[in-house]
């Protein structure tokens, strides 16, 4: 396997009379909060390798910072780029990019490059693009979202609100589960959290993807109790069959409904949803997507373009 | 002008602030920062003072402005007429003072607030060598290890990993590992207000909402975009009580930018935990009279 770029190597020193102003600030996963005051934990979460820091000035111009993260993966590079709704516009840099004003963030295999100038102006938003152009044309490319991710079903799917998830601190920071506890996320384990909206109303869809099938089930078993407490085999009270309680689908707290199956490796939970949801059709919608051979929409024959090697 | 809220004018909060029992060091007004501090029914009060002028253009802070601002919320919140007086009930000449900033790069406390509030506690007759201002350092800060006083402040805004930074979370830098405090979205930041090193200390919360930031991205979580001239500050002996209603305002400026109910992406739960779960003080809104000092045009709440 090669080794991966230098970062320095990736960050120009000048670009369309922007200069580095040659202190650049180095990071790693334990120095990573003298960067970051309040959000270095995303950052660790999906296992950040190291940091480069540089700022760019200009005479009589805001400055810009330009900080590229070396993830460890793609995944964590999807990760920490989807930290932040993506419905903004398309810089079309890197595998995947969004400008909105004087910040731009791409993300480009393993790596996550942030750009915000300090102030808003049209110089400052156009050497921000600048800055951008330089570093995407220095990066590898090519990789693919997480499976989990690519295994959402399409249709309803608000596509800048979906959230890619690794660690259990951070799943909890992105749904509040309450006094619940959230599904486990043992290592090799990955989660998705989408937001829908549909003729059928708004819900919210979890996917978590485990080692082995039984893992999926052991934890969909401890999540049911959890969040579906009222869930059972009886009708309830006599209400019509759109009504009724069973072992996957109930109705909870504050009256969204909320379901929980499980379909292979895969825990498949809707946590809030204003219609009764047929976890059957979602499990099977899911399963369409994954091939017999395990490919899934958005795979390509070329390993670089998956996600994290197996 | 906004009308009063929970029927509470500046005069009949006068007129009530007269017969409040003051305790200690004159922090008796409203819920205080500790379990057993409320007496039911807990209630809790604010000030929400604000000046547009105290933003000259480029958004440079007016000091004599600001100077308003602040001895007119000290005198609404305590119900004194002047300023002197008022501070002399918050701090008393044998006091060690710590005042609990924030240097956060993008949006600090700003140093003319910092300053103030120095120059506030010296005028009330605390010796400068037992005032300090601090973020980082307070752990080995001796005024901030020996303080029998605490006046607390820090620019309101959104945050990666807590929904907002606030004052109660202005706290952080108290503990020997902030980190620890950081499972669940910072649920139980309220329990920072446990340790000996602050409890029952803090006399004053100032939540500084001059240009609050309401939405954030990137590693950094700043955008100048996201900031607006709010002008104002939040006032209190509640640390829960202001940030609540600095949470309103960050609520609300969200739902006129982006056009719709925008919850913040990381719930600030832990405000309302420092209530319901902490008791260090009043987050519910309807329990909360917001005084009002200055143009109320643009308040949002």
């Amino acid at each position: 396997m090669c080794a991966p770029p230098e970062a320095d190597d990736l960050m120009p020193d000048e670009v369309g009379g922007w200069s580095s102003d040659g202190d650049d600030g180095h990071y790693t996963f334990g120095t990573l909060y003298d960067l970051i005051d309040g959000g270095a934990e995303v950052y660790r979460s999906f296992g950040v390798v190291r940091v480069i820091s540089r700022r760019y000035t200009r005479p009589d111009a805001p400055a810009i910072l330009a900080d590229l993260f070396d993830m460890g993966s793609p995944s964590g590079a999807y990760g920490v780029y989807h930290h932040d709704a993506r419905d903004g516009r398309d810089a079309g840099l890197g595998d995947e990019s969004e400008q909105a004003g004087a910040a731009l963030a791409l993300r480009s295999d393993r790596y996550f490059v942030s750009i915000v100038a300090l102030e808003e102006t049209p110089g400052s938003v156009a050497g921000v693009l600048a800055v951008a152009r330089a570093i995407a044309t220095r990066l590898p490319a090519g990789a693919a979202a997480p499976e989990v991710v690519r295994l959402l079903p399409e249709q309803g799917l608000l596509g800048g609100r979906v959230v890619y998830v690794r660690d259990p601190a951070y799943l909890r920071t992105r749904y509040e589960f309450g006094d619940a506890a959230p599904p486990a996320l043992p290592p090799g384990s990955e989660a998705a959290l989408a937001r829908y909206r549909d003729t059928a109303g708004a819900r919210v869809l979890m996917l978590v993807r485990y080692p082995t099938a039984a893992q999926a089930g052991a934890a969909a078993e401890t999540f049911r109790a959890a969040w579906l407490p009222r869930a059972d085999n009886r009708p309830s009270g006599g209400a019509p069959a759109a009504e009724a309680a069973t072992p996957d689908v109930a109705r909870r707290a504050g009256g969204r409904w909320a379901g929980i199956t499980t379909a292979d490796d895969l825990l498949v939970a809707v946590l809030e949803s204003d219609a009764r949801p047929d976890m059957n059709a979602i499990a099977s919608a899911i399963l369409r997507r994954r091939a017999p051979s395990g490919a899934v929409p958005g795979a390509a024959s070329d390993p670089t373009r998956t996600g994290d090697a197996p | 002008m906004n009308p009063p809220e929970n029927g509470c004018t500046r005069r009949d909060f006068l007129r009530r602030a007269a017969s409040v029992a003051i305790v200690g060091a004159g922090i008796g007004a409203g819920a205080g920062n500790g379990p057993g501090a409320a007496d039911p029914p807990r209630t809790s009060r604010v000030v929400l003072v604000r000046d547009p002028d105290v933003l000259a253009p480029g958004r440079k802070l007016r000091p004599e402005i600001l100077a308003r601002m602040l001895d007119g919320a000290i005198t609404t919140l305590l119900g004194e007429e002047d300023a002197r007086a008022a501070w002399a009930r918050l701090v008393k000449p044998g006091d060690t003072v710590g005042i609990k900033s924030n240097v956060w790069r993008f949006l600090p406390t700003p140093p003319e607030l910092e300053r103030l509030l120095r120059d506030r506690v010296l005028a009330a007759g605390v010796p400068e060598a037992r005032i300090a201002v601090d973020d980082r350092g307070v752990l080995e800060s001796a005024v901030f290890r020996n303080a029998t006083a605490l006046i607390n402040t820090r620019p309101m805004r959104t945050h990666d990993w807590a929904g907002v930074g606030s004052c109660i979370k202005n706290y952080i830098m108290f503990s020997p590992d902030p980190p620890a405090w950081h499972p669940d979205s910072c649920a139980d930041l309220a329990g920072l207000w446990d340790l000996p090193i602050v409890k029952g200390k803090t006399r004053l919360n100032v939540l500084v909402m001059l240009t609050p930031l309401f939405h954030g991205s990137g590693p950094h979580h700043y955008q100048e975009r996201y900031t607006w001239g709010y002008g104002g500050l939040i006032v209190g002996t509640d640390v829960v009580a202001v940030d609540a209603t600095g949470l309103r305002i960050l609520e609300a400026k969200r739902r006129e930018h982006f056009g719709a109910d925008q919850p913040f992406p990381v719930s600030p739960k832990h405000i309302r935990l420092a209530d319901d779960r902490h008791h260090l003080g009043v987050a519910d809104p309807a329990r909360i009279g917001v005084l009002r000092v200055g143009s109320m045009d643009g308040a949002l709440i």
